[in-house]
């Protein structure tokens, strides 16, 4: 694959050229600076560019004009780094050679015109549509707490303290209410010229004519602006929270919260994701095999690593009886790790599933694309240095990161159902 | 060895029955690092009402015992446990039951034929005992419980009790915590002799490897054990009248919103297309009345009678099609009725039909650019229509608009069954 950087003043335009998949795809990338406050502005907005255009009215004309440029796909994305908020705007489209002649000058006309020529009339979001989205998006708060995974691992996070790891990258159903069409409008201007800008685009593509195409399209509507990133350091441990909700289900869910102290580049970017394969996460990990098979304790448990925040989080599908069990085995299979006691083989095997992991990126265009955003933008490793560091990980190394894991955080969606047949 | 050219994509499947009856199909995908294989039992929920292998007399097993039997095969008698030992050939791996089938795959990009071999290998050794099959029970119990606090499980489930009979699709895949507690060794070995036989079983393999490498490989493999020949297992045809079993019920559940499924039940016989043929017109006709591209669904948002598209589906089951129609409002009642208007009074329009071909078209590209979406349309296929077709993406390609006008024109619409999903706090 070919990767090259063409710079401008306010914004860079990074080409991966590959004939290996059938289609390309354009993502321009904003980078903004954490405010609470946007976190709901950002998912209405989201919801306000895909649904129609100054050019197409409304949410149908868009999803025929996408079933004209043969499912031609474009999406908004928000993504939370520590101190940083992403905005993604994305457009998948097939090549010519399987379409029809001229596909990727209409697919990037059409996706030019959805990033930058919204549906804003003098000065305030169209009313019509700006219901719907406001809509779709109350919708969406109101319905959260049915995904008992994602809504307790929220309400974890909710009581950590630092301001950029406990809020939902989504908002907040009592911001929602202060959001109109003009206010947005406002904030649509403001999100990109607060922003600093990265242009990706990977495919088969002639970069000379796609890039003269971006530039005309991009040139005057995008800002310089340096937004720093910064990963999160904890540099200290603190009491442990618990919390407990109940609701009328069958199963509990559990989630046990830890702080990463003083991670170094090095374990974030190389020994984390070892360490957490042995520790929680496949069906070969310390907590599948002992918390759930040898003990039957839990239908499903997983660690998730969160690298740019320093954090660890355990979730388990559980009968709320055994809570104090699961909780004791969770930190029992941590302090295994701590001091030690794990054999080669569990570092041989957490190795080969980083680089069958990495090596399977090749084959998804998405994830060589997540991975260069995710170097250009964060200064995290590319694709091959992390490949090369796989097999440089010692269980030294693993016993060091596992004893920088600390409890702060006990969070229980407690099931009240009695376990009875209907 | 057969070629399967899949027309229209460039692409050929390779194809053999072996001796023993082990349907085997491999595609070559040459640039990519992945391979993945699915190693299918012709066994699922649906099927616990036979004459087992060996035996005169017909036996009633347990439902959820093919869930049952699937977590169990990964219990082996001796050496590292199957998860360990995938993972230390690099392998990922896990199964799946649904009504009719239950699969275990693996995927992976190194030791390609040392993961065949294992996920073969490991599915044709069963090893249950009284005490690991106890042990199991505690595990499948949870994963019933998580099961049933899915409410839109639960809403689906419904909706197909409600359409059917005498078919048993709605009933749980799992079983409920008294089948669980049931299941004995005994009864595991007789699911397992009677349908998991080579002759009931496929393998599909998508990989960079070549096929005729591969397919002797799976050859070789199955040469040097033993399987009795048998005969097709008995299992009784289930007569599925038209009619729906009940056409309204209103459930309540841990949801927030209130939301409405109308499934429309057609036994594929009424047409002329073959089933494949049949459903995409179906799914054409109903995309365009009531999906996303439609007038009808931006106009019901609007009026806020809906608070979010329509969600389409077209299903086989069995001889029967169904399309249901899944919307989200708080006044069913008033859904309902304007559904039912529009069923009566459905449009086909030709700008429509030509935007919807390309873009069921363009879905098979996508298709083939990533290994995981080529055994997703592979298996599908297969499951579809018991063999993997040559002629599918021609199907898409040649649908004509003339024919969906001619033939879909005048369909009666009204066999139907409603489930309606309330909040549990809007229970009296």
């Amino acid at each position: 694959m070919d990767y090259k950087v063409y710079e401008y003043d306010n914004y860079n335009i990074h080409v991966l050229n590959t004939d290996k998949f059938k289609s390309t795809i354009v993502s321009l990338t904003l980078v903004n600076e954490f405010k609470k406050e946007n976190l709901t502005k950002n998912a209405l907005l989201r919801r306000l560019l895909t649904s129609s255009s100054g050019s197409l009215k409304n949410q149908t004309e868009v999803y025929k004009k996408s079933y004209e440029l043969y499912n031609t796909d474009f999406s908004v994305i928000n993504e939370l780094y520590n101190n940083a908020i992403l905005t993604i705007f994305d457009i998948e489209f097939l090549e010519d050679k399987y379409t029809e002649d001229g596909l990727q000058d209409k697919a990037l006309s059409h996706y030019f015109d959805m990033i930058f020529n919204p549906n804003i009339i003098n000065g305030k979001f169209e009313e019509s549509n700006f219901k719907l989205a406001k809509k779709s998006l109350l919708n969406y708060y109101e319905m959260q707490k049915e995904d008992k995974y994602t809504y307790s691992i929220n309400k974890s996070h909710e009581l950590l303290e630092e301001e950029q790891l406990k809020y939902a990258a989504n908002g907040y159903i009592e911001d929602l209410e202060k959001l109109n069409e003009k206010n947005m409008a406002e904030y649509y201007k403001e999100l990109f010229e607060t922003a600093h800008v990265d242009i990706f685009i990977m495919g088969n593509v002639n970069d000379d004519k796609i890039i003269d195409l971006v530039n005309e399209n991009v040139k005057d509507k995008l800002y310089k602006n340096d937004n720093v990133y910064s990963c999160n350091i904890f540099d200290k441990t603190s009491d442990i929270k618990e919390a407990l909700d109940k609701e009328e289900n069958n199963q509990s869910k559990l989630v046990v919260l830890y702080k990463i102290l003083n991670m170094t580049d090095r374990e974030r970017n190389v020994v984390l994701p070892i360490f957490n394969r042995i520790f929680g996460l496949g069906n070969n990990s310390k907590l599948f095999r002992n918390v759930r098979e040898k003990k039957s304790l839990a239908y499903d448990i997983r660690s998730i690593a969160q690298r740019e925040e320093s954090l660890i989080t355990v979730i388990s599908g559980i009968s709320k009886e055994s809570k104090n069990e699961v909780i004791d085995s969770i930190n029992y299979e941590l302090s295994k790790l701590q001091k030690g006691e794990f054999n080669d083989s569990d570092i041989d095997d957490a190795k080969k599933y980083r680089s069958i992991i990495l090596k399977g990126f090749d084959d998804d265009n998405y994830s060589i694309l997540g991975t260069k955003v995710s170097s250009v933008l964060f200064n995290n490793d590319d694709l091959e240095e992390r490949r090369k560091n796989v097999d440089t990980v010692t269980k030294k190394e693993i016993t060091d990161l596992a004893n920088k894991l600390s409890l702060c955080i006990i969070y229980m969606l407690e099931g009240d159902k009695d376990n009875e047949e209907d | 060895m057969k070629k399967i050219k899949l027309e229209g994509l460039d692409e050929i499947v390779y194809y053999e029955k072996l001796d023993n009856g082990l349907d085997v199909y491999v595609l070559k995908k040459e640039k990519f690092n992945y391979f993945s294989a699915y190693f299918v039992t012709n066994y699922g929920a649906l099927i616990n009402n036979f004459v087992p292998v060996n035996e005169k007399e017909k036996q009633k097993f347990p439902d959820g015992i093919a869930h049952f039997l699937e977590h169990k095969l990964f219990e082996q008698e001796k050496g590292p446990s199957v998860l360990e030992k995938f993972s230390s050939l690099g392998g990922v791996c896990n199964a799946f039951t649904n009504y009719l089938f239950t699969t275990y795959f693996v995927e992976g990009i190194d030791n390609f034929y040392e993961n065949l071999e294992f996920l073969i290998d490991y599915v044709q050794s069963p090893y249950f005992t009284d005490e690991n099959v106890e042990k199991e029970k505690g595990i499948i119990k949870q994963e019933e419980l998580m099961t049933k606090d899915n409410p839109y499980r639960t809403f689906y489930l419904k909706s197909l009790e409600n359409l059917f009979v005498n078919l048993q699709y709605g009933k749980s895949i799992v079983g409920t915590l008294n089948d669980i507690d049931s299941i004995t060794k005994e009864d595991l070995y007789k699911c397992y002799n009677t349908f998991y036989n080579p002759s009931n079983m496929c393998l599909i393999v998508v990989s960079n490897q070549d096929e005729e490498k591969v397919i002797n490989f799976v050859k070789n493999n199955q040469a040097k054990k033993h399987f009795d020949k048998m005969d097709k297992v008995k299992i009784d045809k289930v007569e599925e009248p038209e009619n729906v079993e009940k056409e309204y019920e209103v459930i309540y559940d841990n949801v927030s919103k209130t939301q409405v499924s109308v499934s429309i039940k057609l036994p594929f016989n009424k047409f002329k297309f073959d089933k494949m043929k049949t459903m995409l017109y179906l799914r054409m006709l109903f995309v365009m009345n009531f999906g996303s591209i439609s007038e009808f669904n931006l106009k019901l948002k609007q009026e806020e009678i809906i608070d979010a598209n329509i969600i389409v589906e077209v299903t086989k089951y069995d001889d029967y099609v169904i399309v249901s129609l899944d919307a989200l409002g708080e006044d069913t009642d008033k859904i309902i009725k304007v559904i039912n208007e529009k069923l009566n009074n459905l449009s086909i329009i030709e700008d429509d039909f030509n935007l919807i071909k390309k873009s069921m078209i363009s879905n098979f590209v996508y298709y083939f650019t990533k290994v995981d979406s080529i055994m997703d349309y592979l298996y599908g296929n297969y499951c579809n229509c018991g063999k993997i077709e040559s002629d599918a993406f021609m199907k898409y390609k040649n649908l004509s608009f003339n024919e969906l006008k001619d033939e879909f024109n005048n369909i009666d619409f009204s066999n139907k069954s409603i489930v309606v999903m309330k909040p549990l706090e809007k229970k009296e």
